[in-house]
């Protein structure tokens, strides 16, 4: 997303898609770094846009719009979490609800490798800006994974082993050509917030029977594909409430830090222009 | 009795609706719209009812059905989408034309209708207020939906999709769609389903996602595979565990500082241990 209009410092950011910040070997001293719950993490509390797997959708099309996106010639299913990337422009009630992606982090798979099952197994090298609890160690004493470590790669392997399909399904409906433009670009008290680069399946594709020969290929995780991502498309307008309410709370503050710093008026400076004595002294 | 007229028949009186929406849990089901039901279906468990031998597909709105409350403490709506049904109550629609006078019906003794107070039917030229004339253009909406829905309702029976509502005690008049039966339709049955329109998987998916809205005590027996399977690829089961299971809890048992951990093996070089063969 990009919030235009120059403007104030404080803006919060625009939409990112997922980008891990320095994903490195499971090795050596690595395995003695401390891990944190996911949300310890700005990058999983803030992302705004996160790759998705077929399995999870029903989850997630409760809160987010799950649509797809074309950057750089890589076609992802994505979740829209929000239209800024702050936290606070993510629907309350689903500010803990992660994509398999964000519950498995620190741990990310090879950034350089398609998602798949045989996929290296990275962990990002961040600082855990919010610790939420003492954390954990990947490995213990005995060099065996710990619980957390275990827990987390499980949501890892759940994502690689679906990721498969769910690109396949994807590619599948390109190949079709049923994409089309998703316009999610909003005018907010003079501020542009866009989510670029989306797609969305033709609504013609729901009205006949063009998308059969799909649901002979792959069956229910294509069926529930299709049917989650329409009805989750409703949930934009949750996300437009959150980001409104987010910007026009920083206008506010803004506003009262401008009024705070500026001198107390002086009599004078109530009077009405040219006529200094209407103000009683 | 009840005794249903047109509101031609009462248009001495006005429509008085209470301040707070209290009345709604006077109901169970009401119908749905296809125009509404992928919305609805974030909100109210998709069901069947059959009565009088006449199938229709609706929503379950009685408390005792819903996941979440409708209302707040005061009777208010608390902001969950509105359906179609609920902004038609407290009238009927048994035919429809083109006079919202004739084809609206409302009980006679209805404790909605009031001699002084509230929406007047008709005009001051002797035409439905606007008001009843969307009413009507709604009800004719859901009986079109109905149409519809009816040739899919077929299908998921021939399919044996349909399972009664757990808990409803008596003659079962309230069905909803199994998540286990669907799971085991094969992609052949899922492609012939989708082949005239996708709308029947379309409708089976929403009826399916609306399953959350529903309180676990209703929800169909697991039929095939247990739900125990929580990473199992392709379902589409409810998982409410997914907003229980959010923080992840990290073994305090394992919890080492790293002073006390001496990870390096006497070689110098660790691998974590099945890093590579998962």
């Amino acid at each position: 997303m990009t919030t235009g209009q120059s403007a104030e410092p404080s803006l919060p950011p625009g939409a990112v898609t997922l980008q891990f910040e320095s994903p490195v070997v499971l090795q050596d001293e690595v395995l003695r770094r401390r891990i944190y719950s996911p949300q310890s993490y700005a990058l999983v509390r803030n992302t705004a846009v996160a790759p998705i797997v077929h399995s999870e959708c029903a989850a997630l099309a409760c809160w987010f719009p799950l649509v797809w996106q074309r950057r750089q010639g890589d076609l992802a299913f994505v979740a829209i979490r929000a239209l800024l990337n702050e936290q606070r422009a993510q629907p309350p009630a689903a500010q803990g609800l992660l994509p398999l992606i964000l519950r498995a982090y620190p741990f990310v798979l090879d950034p350089g490798q398609p998602a798949a099952p045989d996929a290296r197994r990275m962990l990002d090298d961040v600082f855990a800006d919010a610790p939420t609890d003492v954390g954990a160690t990947i490995t213990t004493v005995q060099r065996k994974l710990s619980r957390g470590t275990t827990s987390r790669f499980r949501f890892l392997d759940r994502f690689a082993y679906d990721a498969v399909i769910t690109a396949e399904i994807s590619r599948a409906i390109a190949d079709l050509d049923e994409f089309e433009p998703w316009n999610l670009t909003f005018e907010i008290d003079g501020n542009r917030v866009a989510v670029p680069d989306l797609l969305v399946i033709r609504p013609r594709a729901f009205q006949d029977g063009r998308l059969a020969p799909l649901l002979e290929q792959f069956g229910a995780p294509c069926a529930q594909m299709l049917g989650l991502h329409r009805i989750s498309l409703f949930r934009a307008g949750g996300l437009l409430a959150m980001a409104k309410a987010v910007l026009r709370e920083r206008r506010d503050m803004i506003h009262d830090a401008d009024a705070t710093s500026r001198p107390h008026p002086t009599a004078q400076d109530l009077a009405p222009a040219g006529n200094p004595a209407a103000v009683p002294t | 009795m009840n005794r249903s007229v047109p509101i031609r028949e009462v248009t001495h009186l006005r429509l008085s609706m209470p301040a707070d929406d209290r009345w709604i849990e006077s109901l169970t089901w009401v119908p749905v719209s296809s125009s509404e039901i992928h919305l609805a279906s974030r909100y109210f468990p998709i069901a069947m009812q059959v009565e009088k031998q006449r199938r229709q597909l609706g929503l379950l709105v009685h408390p005792r059905y819903l996941a979440n409350t409708l209302l707040d403490a005061s009777g208010k709506w608390r902001g969950a989408y509105r359906p179609i049904a609920l902004r038609c109550f407290p009238f009927d629609a048994p035919r429809m034309s083109e006079d919202p006078l004739a084809d609206l019906h409302i009980d006679v003794a209805s404790q909605y209708l009031s001699p002084a107070a509230g929406a007047p039917f008709i005009d001051e030229t002797g035409r439905p207020h606007p008001r009843f004339i969307e009413t009507h253009r709604q009800f004719g909406l859901l009986a079109q939906s109905q149409q519809t829905f009816s040739t899919l309702l077929d299908q998921y029976s021939i399919a044996g999709l349909l399972t009664p509502l757990a808990s409803d005690s008596g003659q079962p008049s309230l069905y909803v769609i199994d998540p286990g039966r669907f799971k085991q339709l094969d992609n052949m049955a899922l492609g012939a389903m989708g082949r005239h329109s996708f709308l029947c998987v379309d409708i089976a998916v929403a009826w399916l996602f609306s399953l959350q809205a529903l309180r676990p005590e209703h929800l169909p027996k697991q039929t095939g595979r247990s739900r125990t399977q929580p990473l199992a690829s392709g379902t589409i089961e409810p998982e409410p565990v997914l907003m229980d299971d959010l923080s992840l809890i990290l073994d305090d048992g394992e919890l080492i500082s790293l002073t006390n951990i001496d990870i390096r093996q006497a070689d110098g070089h660790t691998a974590l241990p099945g890093a590579q063969d998962v």
